[in-house]
């Protein structure tokens, strides 16, 4: 369980996040939503530390920042919104989620971390979209947006995280890639009960894949809860400055937000 | 997996088979040539063995070492920053070897301790820019920032250097503009073997931090995601490779291209993999470098040509051959 303290977090002087408090619930996806600004990307970037942040992140009661950079990576991974075009064999790309758990002078992956990464490859359904290529001749720059996803998932999963972070993994894709990507990354989150945060700009996507929301405007939390709780007219309207109708999906009645014009 | 293992020893195999014809052929030719045939025939006090073990074995090994942990040093600080144009001299380490050799002329340090002078002071000139851009990466984390305060802190070092030059006297001039120019003439036994320790410690330090390197080609931040601690990696690589290259510049001066046109060459034909790279790198620096000295000392006769003009020339050469030349796209295993 991901717990955020009072956290607080600035982008060169000014701050951006001020006085984070919320927690998730054990193996459920949580979406992060707000209009541009509000400091989604902003908010992984604390939890990772990769910007100066005060307050306290904590998974199962630890503190994740007082970890080791290599314990820290065997607790959370992220996959980034773009994954570079490297002419990296996807195989070696996805073995390199084992880096932490290797002593420092090892120079080479084991068959024990090419097969972990060959698993997590089938888990995402990454293994059965290379055209029967062998994973370690295709190369990262060979796949498309929404396979380099995929594989950026599988590499994460490999670090066997407590806590996984996604920072608009469906951006640039297109909607089965969306819904592909989503649907690889709730089946991991069950599978091995892990947290999810998921920084996401397609309220309806949040909506059909998370359990909870997160709403933030202006570096602060708006509402936080289940996501029907948080899809509510009035508040979404106010944070994001526009009129919008609130609907039900015809098959699962989960709710669908649509704009007013 | 296998093919991998393959490539590595074909690779491996295949340089040091390179290396080994070239040193035979630097250790056998010159103004009087001594094929290894005859090698046998000489006896110990013979001009021959004299001429083999006194000149060309110290000046061929001081050539391999030089050449090695300049292509070495390269290849790191390309991988290191992520650009292709970085070389040991970008950040201003020889930059600081210069400002400290014209710095021992003026103090009159060179005509009090001859070359030893010339050497110590050339060290202590980058080792002082090494420890600089390292206090620097601390206040200052980022790969991008330590590039540039490198190439300032280059520039600062030759305008000083210019300005010193200027007020000094002409025969002080002359002697640190040839200094610049590299030159392996006063290779001398004991140098050769305290730089095949240098070379062999670095090598073996490059190696073990090759696959961490192989991390940081996904981006600084990344690395550390993937549990890479980038704030020790960072100034242990600044340090290993500042190091090397303030050894290299106090031995023979300013050889400058070898880091930059090696590491370039090979990465387009080996990939990417530094834990194949970095090896290959060094022994592809010292083929480089013992093969330019050889046409240093063979061009012109009676005397020889600096090897860092002839290395210039020739890796400069290659450099516009490699740009004008279509790209061959790179596979880079983790």
């Amino acid at each position: 369980m991901l717990q955020l303290e009072h956290v607080s977090a600035a982008y060169q002087g000014g701050f951006r996040l001020q006085d984070i408090c919320f927690e998730t619930q054990e193996g459920r996806m949580t979406g992060i939503i707000g209009p541009n600004g509000s400091g989604k990307s902003t908010l992984l970037k604390a939890i990772c530390r990769d910007i100066p942040a005060q307050g306290s992140v904590r998974i199962q009661g630890r503190n994740l920042w007082e970890m080791s950079v290599a314990e820290r990576a065997r607790t959370v991974a992220i996959v980034p919104q773009d994954i570079e075009k490297l002419p990296v064999p996807v195989l070696d790309f996805v073995m390199m989620g084992r880096t932490p758990f290797k002593k420092w002078h090892q120079l080479f992956y084991s068959d024990a971390d090419k097969a972990s990464a060959m698993e997590k490859l089938q888990q995402v359904g990454l293994s059965g979209s290379l055209d029967g290529r062998d994973p370690a001749l295709r190369t990262l720059d060979q796949l498309s947006g929404g396979e380099r996803q995929l594989a950026a998932i599988a590499r994460a999963l490999c670090q066997e995280p407590r806590l996984l972070l996604l920072d608009e993994p469906t951006a640039n894709l297109d909607l089965a890639h969306q819904i592909s990507v989503l649907q690889a990354v709730a089946k991991a989150a069950s599978d091995v009960r892990m947290d999810t945060l998921l920084v996401i700009h397609d309220i309806n996507l949040a909506s059909a894949f998370c359990h909870n929301l997160l709403c933030l405007s202006e570096g602060k939390v708006a509402a936080a809860g289940g996501t029907s709780e948080v899809l509510k007219k009035d508040l979404l309207e106010k944070v994001y400055g526009t009129g919008l109708c609130i609907g039900r999906h015809p098959l699962n009645g989960r709710s669908l937000v649509l704009p007013e014009v | 997996m296998q093919n991998r293992a393959s490539k590595y020893a074909l690779w491996t195999g295949g340089s040091v088979a390179c290396l080994s014809l070239c040193v035979l052929l630097s250790l056998s030719l010159g103004e009087m040539p001594i094929w290894p045939w005859q090698w046998r025939g000489a006896g110990p006090g013979s001009m021959e063995m004299n001429i083999l073990v006194q000149l060309r074995l110290p000046r061929t090994l001081t050539a391999l070492c030089i050449g090695g942990m300049l292509s070495m040093s390269g290849c790191i600080l390309q991988g290191l920053f992520k650009n292709p144009l970085v070389e040991p001299y970008t950040l201003g380490i020889s930059g600081g070897a210069s400002l400290g050799v014209a710095l021992s002329f003026l103090g009159g340090i060179v005509q009090r301790w001859g070359s030893v002078g010339s050497s110590i002071s050339a060290f202590a000139g980058s080792a002082g820019i090494g420890l600089i851009l390292l206090f620097y990466h601390r206040k200052r984390p980022g790969t991008g920032n330590l590039l540039l305060a490198g190439i300032m802190l280059s520039i600062l070092c030759s305008s000083v250097t210019t300005l010193l030059l200027s007020i000094s006297t002409p025969e002080n001039m002359t002697r640190v503009i040839y200094w610049t120019m590299g030159s392996l003439s006063y290779a001398t036994p004991q140098q050769a073997f305290s730089l095949c320790g240098f070379s062999i410690a670095g090598l073996a330090s490059g190696i073990l931090l090759s696959q961490r390197l192989n991390l940081m080609n996904l981006g600084e931040q990344t690395a550390r995601h993937l549990g890479v601690n980038t704030a020790i990696l960072v100034p242990a690589l600044l340090l290993l490779t500042s190091c090397l290259t303030a050894v290299c510049v106090a031995s023979a001066g300013i050889i400058g291209f070898v880091g930059l046109v090696v590491p370039h060459i090979l990465r387009s034909l080996a990939g990417a993999d530094y834990r194949l790279l970095i090896p290959v790198s060094f022994i592809g620096g010292g083929v480089f470098l013992v093969l330019c000295d050889l046409l240093a000392r063979s061009i012109v006769h009676p005397g020889q040509l600096p090897v860092g003009v002839v290395c210039g020339i020739l890796g400069g050469g290659l450099f516009v051959y490699l740009l004008v030349k279509p790209q061959k796209k790179q596979n880079a295993p983790a």
